[in-house]
C-alpha cells in the first residue's frame, strides 16, 4: 500500500515532495518571531482561526522554518524532558506556560534552555552517531550552538514584555527563530531526522553497506502487544525501509493531513494512479472520467492513520447506467416536495439516498464505531445503519455494486420499518419508498416495477372507493393492503392525542405474521374510533367492505409496500378532486 | 512447454501487507509469488519461517520451502471482473489472553480480507529440480498434500482444484492475460476503450537472502496493450490466452 502511494507522491513532474508538503502546511496556532541581525525582529500571532495571507513572504519563511523544525512526535524530543519542542540550533519552541510568568519570563526557563542545547551538542548513543556519520554530518561545532543559546538569551526579556502586550494568555505556543538560510535548516533538520526517523534505532540493520529500520509511519511496537513482533521469523519486526524511504513516508502523511476542501478537512479521497494532476488527492465528484485509483480513508488524531485504502481498477463518479428516482406519487403529494429526476452521479446518489431514506444520517455515521442514539436516530435506525452501510459504501464511494445488489430489498425496507419508529412527518414515508421502489427498479431490472404496480393498483381503489354504490369488494391481495394502509390513516387522522406515536400503531403491524394478523390490527383501531364515523359515509363502508372482504391465500407474505403506500397516500376517504374544488368555489 | 495448471480459490484469504501496523492490517489483492511457493511448499512439505534457530539447524541463508521452490516459475489469472476481488475491513477479539498485556487480556483486531478470491495458476518448471517438480506435479494431480495449504491465515483453507498439465508454447503478443511485472512508465500502456483497466499492486516478488523479509515488484493487470520492447520475458500462450511467468 505505503509502496504505491509513494509512487504516486514522488513521481509527479511539477512539483518536489517539500514543496508540495508546505503548499497546505498549517502553522498552529502561537506566537512567531524570527530575530534578524541587529536586534530587528518579525512578528506573526496566529489564533485559532486567523487566515494568514497566503503570498506573504513572512508567513511562507515562517511555514518552512516550522515544518523542518518541528518534531517528528512528541516521543521523539530533542530535549529528554519534552518541555522544548524544537529540533535545531536556530530555533526556541515551547509552551507559553513554560516560557512566561506573571509578567516575567519563568524562573525555569533558563534551565530547559540549557538542557535543550546541551542536547543538541550530544546526541547521545552509538547508534545516532553512527547514522549520522553514515549520512556525513559532522559534530555541530560548539561555538555556534553556545552563539545560539547567547542569542537566545538575549531576547527572552524583549519576548516576554511582547507576551505581556499582546496579553496572550492561553497556552499556545512560543516560537523563536533565527534568521538564517533556508539550506541551513533543512540541513540542521536532517540532524535531527536521520536518527529518528525510525520507530526505534534498535531495530536497524546494516544490507549491503546500507541502513535499514523499523518504519515508523502508521507502524509501532508495544511491549503490551507482544505479538506485533514476528515470533518466529527471521526478521522480527514487520517492515524495514531505508531513512530515504522513511522520509518520504513522513512528508506523504503530512501531506495528507493537510489536505482540504473549502476550509474543511479531508476525510476520504482518490489518488489517481500516473496521472499527476496538480490535485493528487481528487473527492469523489472530481473523478469524472473512468481511471485507475486508489481509494483512502483516512483517521485524524494527533497524526493521521490510514484506516481503508483499496486499488479500484476502473472507478468513476459517473455511473455507466443512470438511475432514475421517480416520484411514485406523484399523483397524491405536493409534487415539489420530492426531487425525483435521473442521477449519473455516485455522490449525487449518495446524498439523495442520505437524505430521502436515511434522514440524513448515513454519510455521517459511515465510520462511527458506536453509533450514537439520538433524539434524530432511534436504535432500530443505527441498527439498521451499522448493517448496511459497507454495502452502500462499496457501491457509492468505491463503485461496486453487487452487495447492493444482492441486498437491495432487504436494506431499503430494514430502514424503511426503522424509520417508522421516530418518522418526523407522514410524506417522509412516502421519499423513502420512492427511494426503495426506484432503487429496486434499478438493481433488478428483470423483475416488474413494484412502484408502478402498486401506485396502478391505488388509483384502481380510489376509483373503486369513489364511485362504487353498492357495497365494493376486493380484487386481489394489493388492493386489501392498500386499502388497510388507508383505513390505518383515517383512524390516526381521527385520533385526538396531542401528538401521535407512530410506533404505537405500526407495532402490531410490523410483528404480524399473516394477513389474518393485519385484520385483527386494524378492526381494533376500528373499534377504537367506531364513535367518531359516521354510518352514513359511502366511502369509508367501501373502504372498509374491501379490507374485511378479502380472504387471504394461505401462507400470503405480507406485502408491507403496499401497506405502507396506501398509508403514505393521500387519504381516498377526503379526496377532493379537482371538479369538486371547482364545485365547491361556484356555491 | 509443459505447465501445471489449477484454480485456487476459497471463499476468503487475506495476504498481509507488512507496512502498517498501527490500525487495519491490508491484504494484497493477488496471492504474491512468494506466499504461492509457501503454498506449495506445505503441499509437498517443505518447512516455512519457523526461526531456524528454534530448532538447532543453524543459521539458514532462506525458509526451506523458498530454498527449494524458488528457481519455479508462475503465473496467476485472477478470475474476476477488472482484477478486483472485494475486500471487507473485519473487526474481531484475540482473546487467548496471551495476545494483549493490556488490562482485560484482548486484542482488537481490524483486518482486510478478500471475498472469494479465484485465480488460475500455471506453474513451470523452469530451473526446478526435476525430483521435485516430478513430486509437486504427482501431489498436486492426486490431489494429496504434506500440510494443509491455505489462504495468508490458517482459518482460510485453500481449494485446488482442477489440476492437470497443459502445453504452452511461446508466444509474443503485445496484451498479457495474466499478472505481469512492469516498472515501465505506466502511460505507455495502451488501451484507449471505455471499458479499459489497470490494476497495479506493488507486492512481494522475493524473499532477501539472510534476514528475510520481501523484495517488492509492481504487479499489472490490464486489458492494454504493452510497447513490444517493454514485454517482460517468459511468455507463453495456450492458444487462447497470454501468460506472463515470473
Amino acid at each position: 500500500m505505503l509502496k504505491d502511494l509513494l509512487n504516486e507522491f514522488v513521481n509527479h513532474p511539477d512539483f518536489d515532495v517539500d514543496t508540495m508538503v508546505l503548499d497546505n502546511y498549517q502553522l498552529e496556532p502561537g506566537l512567531y518571531i524570527r530575530f534578524n541581525n541587529y536586534n530587528k525582529m518579525d512578528e506573526l500571532y496566529v489564533k485559532k482561526n486567523t487566515d494568514l495571507p497566503e503570498n506573504d513572504p513572512l508567513v511562507k519563511w515562517f511555514k518552512k522554518a516550522d515544518f523542518y523544525s518541528s518534531l517528528i512526535e512528541m516521543n521523539k524530543p530533542v530535549d529528554p524532558k519534552k518541555k522544548i519542542h524544537s529540533n535545531n540550533l536556530f530555533t526556541l519552541f515551547c509552551k507559553r506556560d513554560i516560557f512566561y510568568q506573571e509578567g516575567k519570563v519563568h524562573p525555569e526557563l533558563q534551565e530547559h534552555i540549557d538542557r535543550y542545547f546541551s542536547a543538541l551538542l550530544n546526541p547521545g548513543n552509538r547508534e545516532t552517531a553512527k547514522i549520522l556519520a553514515a549520512a556525513h554530518y559532522e559534530p555541530l561545532p560548539e561555538e555556534s550552538v553556545y552563539c545560539s543559546k547567547a542569542r537566545f538569551n538575549a531576547v527572552l526579556d524583549t519576548v516576554a514584555e511582547y507576551i505581556k502586550k499582546e496579553d496572550i494568555r492561553n497556552n499556545c505556543y512560543i516560537k523563536l527563530f533565527l534568521n538564517a538560510e533556508e539550506e541551513a535548516y533543512v540541513y540542521e533538520s536532517g540532524r535531527y531526522l536521520l536518527p529518528k526517523i525510525f520507530n526505534k534505532n534498535t531495530y536497524n540493520i546494516n544490507v549491503g553497506g546500507r541502513i535499514l529500520g523499523l518504519s515508523n509511519t502508521d507502524m509501532g511496537m508495544n511491549a503490551k502487544k507482544p505479538f506485533l513482533e514476528h515470533k518466529t521469523t527471521a526478521f522480527k519486526v514487520p517492515y524495514r525501509i531505508s531513512t530515504e524511504e522513511a522520509l518520504l513516508l513522513r512528508k506523504f502523511y503530512l501531506w495528507l493531513f493537510g489536505q482540504g476542501r473549502g476550509g474543511r478537512p479531508l476525510y476520504n479521497g482518490y489518488i489517481p494512479v500516473w496521472e499527476h494532476a496538480p490535485q493528487l488527492l481528487l473527492v469523489a465528484n472530481e473523478v469524472d472520467v473512468r481511471k485507475p485509483v486508489i481509494y483512502l480513508h483516512f483517521e485524524r488524531g494527533v497524526d493521521l492513520t490510514i484506516d481503508d485504502c483499496e486499488f479500484l481498477p476502473s472507478f468513476s463518479d459517473k455511473m455507466s447506467k443512470a438511475i432514475v428516482f421517480t416520484n411514485y406519487f406523484d399523483n397524491c403529494l405536493d409534487k415539489s416536495s420530492y426531487k425525483s429526476g435521473v442521477l449519473d452521479k455516485l455522490s449525487a446518489v449518495e446524498a439523495h439516498i442520505n437524505e430521502n431514506l436515511y434522514a440524513f444520517q448515513l454519510v455521517s455515521n459511515y465510520d462511527v464505531k458506536n453509533i450514537k442514539v439520538t433524539e434524530k436516530l432511534s436504535q432500530a435506525l443505527a441498527n439498521q445503519i451499522m448493517l448496511s452501510r459497507e454495502a452502500m459504501r462499496a457501491w457509492l464511494r468505491k463503485g461496486y455494486f453487487l452487495p447492493m445488489q444482492s441486498g437491495v430489498d432487504k436494506i431499503t425496507m430494514g430502514v424503511i420499518l426503522a424509520r417508522l419508529q421516530k418518522l418526523e412527518f407522514i410524506p417522509a414515508l412516502a421519499y423513502a419508498l420512492n427511494v426503495r421502489f426506484s432503487l429496486m427498479k434499478y438493481f433488478r431490472e428483470e423483475e416488474k416495477d413494484m412502484g408502478l404496480t402498486i401506485q396502478t393498483a391505488y388509483l384502481n381503489l380510489r376509483e373503486k372507493v369513489l364511485n362504487t354504490k353498492d357495497t365494493a369488494s376486493c380484487e386481489n391481495d394489493l388492493e386489501f393492503y392498500l386499502a388497510v394502509g388507508q383505513l390505518l390513516r383515517y383512524f390516526f387522522s381521527l385520533s385526538q392525542a396531542q401528538t401521535l406515536h407512530y410506533d404505537v400503531l405500526w407495532r402490531g403491524i410490523t410483528a404480524a405474521r399473516d394477513a389474518g394478523d393485519i385484520k385483527t390490527e386494524y378492526r381494533k383501531y376500528f373499534q377504537r374510533y367506531a364513535h367518531e364515523i359516521n354510518i352514513n359515509n359511502p366511502r369509508f363502508n367501501n373502504m372498509l367492505s374491501i379490507a374485511s372482504s378479502y380472504l387471504p391465500k394461505k401462507e400470503e407474505p405480507i406485502n408491507l409496500d403496499a401497506l405502507f403506500y396506501g398509508f403514505a397516500a393521500d387519504k381516498i376517504i377526503y379526496y377532493k378532486d379537482k371538479e369538486d374544488d371547482k364545485n365547491d368555489k361556484e356555491q | 512447454m509443459k505447465s501445471l495448471r489449477f484454480t485456487l480459490s476459497g471463499p476468503l484469504a487475506c495476504f498481509r501487507q507488512p507496512d502498517v501496523n498501527a490500525k487495519v492490517y491490508f491484504t494484497y489483492n493477488n496471492i504474491h509469488k512468494v506466499a504461492l511457493l509457501g503454498l506449495l511448499g506445505a503441499v509437498i512439505g517443505l518447512s516455512g519461517y519457523r526461526n531456524a534457530d528454534l530448532y538447532g539447524q543453524g543459521e539458514k541463508l532462506y525458509p526451506e520451502f523458498y530454498e527449494v521452490l524458488s528457481p519455479l516459475l508462475v503465473s496467476v489469472v485472477p478470475n474476476v471482473k477488472n482484477g478486483y476481488f472485494s475486500k471487507k475491513i473485519q473487526y474481531f477479539n484475540n482473546s487467548v489472553g496471551y495476545a494483549s498485556k493490556e488490562e482485560g487480556g484482548n486484542l482488537q483486531v481490524r483486518e482486510q480480507w478478500l471475498e472469494n478470491p479465484n485465480w488460475t495458476v500455471f506453474l513451470a518448471q523452469h530451473k526446478l529440480d526435476a525430483s521435485i517438480w516430478d513430486k509437486l506435479c504427482d501431489y498436486m494431480l492426486r490431489g494429496q498434500c504434506v500440510y494443509i495449504p491455505y489462504l495468508g491465515r490458517n482459518d482460510f483453507p485453500a481449494q485446488i482444484s482442477d489440476v492437470c498439465l497443459v502445453e504452452l508454447s511461446v508466444s509474443k503478443s503485445l496484451r498479457i492475460d495474466s499478472l505481469f511485472l512492469y516498472s515501465g512508465d505506466l502511460n505507455t500502456l495502451d488501451g484507449g476503450d471505455p471499458s479499459q483497466y489497470l490494476f497495479v499492486e506493488t507486492a512481494p516478488t522475493s524473499l532477501v537472502p539472510k534476514h528475510n523479509f520481501y523484495e517488492f515488484g509492481r504487479y499489472i493487470f490490464t486489458n492494454c496493450t504493452l510497447p513490444e520492447d517493454e514485454l517482460p520475458p517468459y511468455l507463453y500462450s495456450d492458444g487462447v490466452r497470454q501468460y506472463s511467468f515470473y
